[in-house]
């Protein structure tokens, strides 16, 4: 490996790793899961050739990639038997845990393409521009798939209340 | 401002600058200073709002502290597997066999049993493969766009392959580097280097598979009817049937394991096909290949189109500006004949010690031996062992330690064929 390419991956480890962990841990539900997919994604980088010298907003990039990465491990996930949910340790894990499990029941009466750009601005706190640039649709698509599915969910919150 | 507008750009409240409290555009100020003043939008607003907070998870899912400490490892150790790309890159020969010799691997391997119940899909998709009065193809596999065809890298991204074949005619793009076949001749070329090569038959087994998928078939199917330790499933899903094959690295390991995860079928692999129920055509496929307790996915066929309209001229089309060399004739190896795989090597590198220009020319025919002159004239052998098989690999591998001029010593696994018009022996790669 030539040691400008893993300075540049040591240094986006250390800006967006935590980041990434976030997007990878709101995606896959467990933390084994999210810290291997993070891993397996700038064990990839480091291995490549790609270059990385020209990639021009490095946190979208990786976030991009993480996101493929995740969509494979979904899709590997349903064809095996590979149990979903993963034992929590500490008591943190576990509030964090059913949280997201209680969002991604609410997330569920959307669309996919819905559901995904919501939790990107919501667990993830990406702007609208970032999602865009991530998903590679035009901001204004991303901010009709947001307003339709808010709209959606807040129907339905209201005839629960 | 007014209502419609408002409901039209209600996201734009919700953005990330307006949520951490940066500075707010035209027209968020305009819609804040609406709700002001209309209580049917400030009560949407609000209702947004609390829609947000319930989907926003109020306990941030924190990385551990150990996390980054073991992400900064992993990324220490994560060397790259193979050599050097510039040792590969000169295998443009197509290193590993035809596609015969892969039948024969299978067949030979133990006797026939007693035909498996997914043999009848890989059949009759053969079936339909044949039939197509042309092919359209669109596979992706994990190699780079300049290297020969068979390479793979489980670490690579993904490259597109756009496959066309119509009546003998075929066409194999990657990118950089793409091959065209009139049923005869072969031609193949990169793009970024301004090389190109031509030759007979098909160099590339996964070429082979690629232009003709029945073959692909027809192997799965006499690999259904052997006993190999090969695992089948098959399920049925909407209207499509999944078999799944998971097989064994194929090839001859018992000397080295050199070539092991070099190619698909030099894997242990499971191959998952989709046939529609209906018409028994094969629609799409995933290749995974697996080490140890993890798998890697390699390769998709993310299109069959059957009978597509495609034109003959456009297959054939070939670039301007590059000069096409055919490599492989009838001198190759011809100062190599009746020695063994080994001798050869070691003939090849005393050449290259004088820089004896017509000895290397007719040993190296798959590189322009002058690219090679700076890393190698004056090298000497400091070791040679015996040649080993390894894999599907059609020669031998010559295991050779050497001292270039500079000093510096390497070790390097010299490939080494003769499966040449002379049956003399030439270098194939590995240098
Ligand atoms: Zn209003």
């Amino acid at each position: 490996m030539k040691p400008e390419r893993n300075t540049i991956i040591g240094r986006w480890a250390e800006l967006y790793g935590a980041d990434l962990y976030r997007f990878a841990r709101f995606r896959l539900g467990s933390v084994a899961d999210a810290e291997d997919a993070v891993q397996d994604l700038f064990v990839r980088l480091a291995t490549s050739s790609s270059d990385l010298g020209s990639v021009a907003s490095p946190r979208s990039f990786l976030i991009r990639s993480l996101r493929n990465l995740c969509i494979d491990r979904l899709k590997r996930r349903t064809l095996s038997t590979t149990p979903l949910t993963e034992k929590m340790d500490i008591e943190q894990e576990c509030e964090a845990e059913s949280e997201i499990e209680r969002i991604k029941v609410l997330m569920r009466h959307l669309p996919e393409e819905q559901s995904e750009v919501i939790s990107m601005r919501t667990a993830q706190n990406l702007s609208f521009a970032e999602i865009a640039e991530i998903l590679d649709i035009p901001t204004t698509t991303v901010k009709s798939r947001f307003a339709y599915g808010i709209d959606k969910l807040r129907k339905m919150l209201n005839d629960k209340k | 401002m007014n209502c419609e507008i408002f409901k039209q750009n209600i996201a734009e409240l919700f953005d990330e600058s307006v949520a951490s409290g940066g500075e707010q555009s035209a027209i968020q100020r305009e819609m804040l200073e609406h709700i002001e003043t209309c209580a049917d939008c400030k009560a949407l607003y609000e209702e947004f709002c609390y829609t947000m907070d319930v989907l926003t998870p109020s306990v941030n899912a924190e990385p551990s502290v150990e996390f980054s400490r073991r992400l900064s490892e992993r990324i220490e150790k994560a060397t790259p597997k193979r050599k050097s790309l510039h040792r590969v890159l000169y295998r443009v020969g197509g290193a590993v066999a035809s596609v015969a010799a892969m039948f024969l691997v299978v067949i030979n391997l133990l006797p026939a049993t007693p035909a498996k119940a997914s043999s009848g899909y890989f059949g009759k998709a053969a079936a339909k493969l044949n039939q197509a009065q042309s092919l359209f193809m669109r596979i992706s596999m994990r190699t780079m766009p300049a290297e020969n065809f068979d390479f793979l890298d489980p670490t690579a991204e993904f490259v597109e392959h756009t496959v066309q074949r119509v009546g003998e005619a075929w066409r194999v793009d990657k990118g950089d580097r793409v091959m065209f076949g009139d049923g005869g001749q072969w031609w193949q070329w990169v793009e970024s280097w301004n090389n190109g090569w031509t030759g007979y038959g098909v160099p590339s087994v996964l070429v082979d598979l690629m232009v003709n998928p029945q073959k692909l078939m027809q192997f799965e199917k006499s690999l259904a009817e052997a006993d190999l330790g090969v695992i089948y499933e098959t399920r049925n899903e909407g209207g499509l049937t999944f078999v799944t094959v998971t097989s064994p690295a194929l090839g001859d390991w018992l000397e080295s394991n050199y070539m092991y995860m070099s190619s698909i079928l030099e894997s242990d692999s499971r191959r998952e096909y989709a046939f529609d129920r209906r018409t028994k055509e094969l629609i799409a496929a995933s290749v995974y290949v697996l080490y140890g307790t993890e798998e890697e996915k390699v390769l998709t066929v993310d299109q069959i189109i059957y009978n597509a309209p495609i034109m003959s001229a456009d297959v054939a089309r070939l670039p301007e500006g590059i000069e096409f060399v055919e490599p492989l004739n009838a001198n190759s190896g011809a100062r190599f004949v009746g020695i063994s795989a080994r001798q050869a090597a070691v003939k090849v590198f005393e050449a290259m010690k004088i820089w004896d220009v017509e000895v290397l020319r007719e040993g190296i025919p798959f590189v322009d031996v002058e690219r090679l002159r700076d890393d190698y004239e004056g090298v000497t052998i400091l070791e040679v062992k015996d040649a080993v098989r390894s894999g599907l690999y059609v020669g031998y591998f010559v295991p050779m330690k050497v001292q270039y001029r500079n000093g510096k010593s390497e070790e390097l696994m010299v490939a080494m064929r003769n499966d040449t018009p002379s049956g003399g022996w030439i270098v194939d790669g590995g240098i």
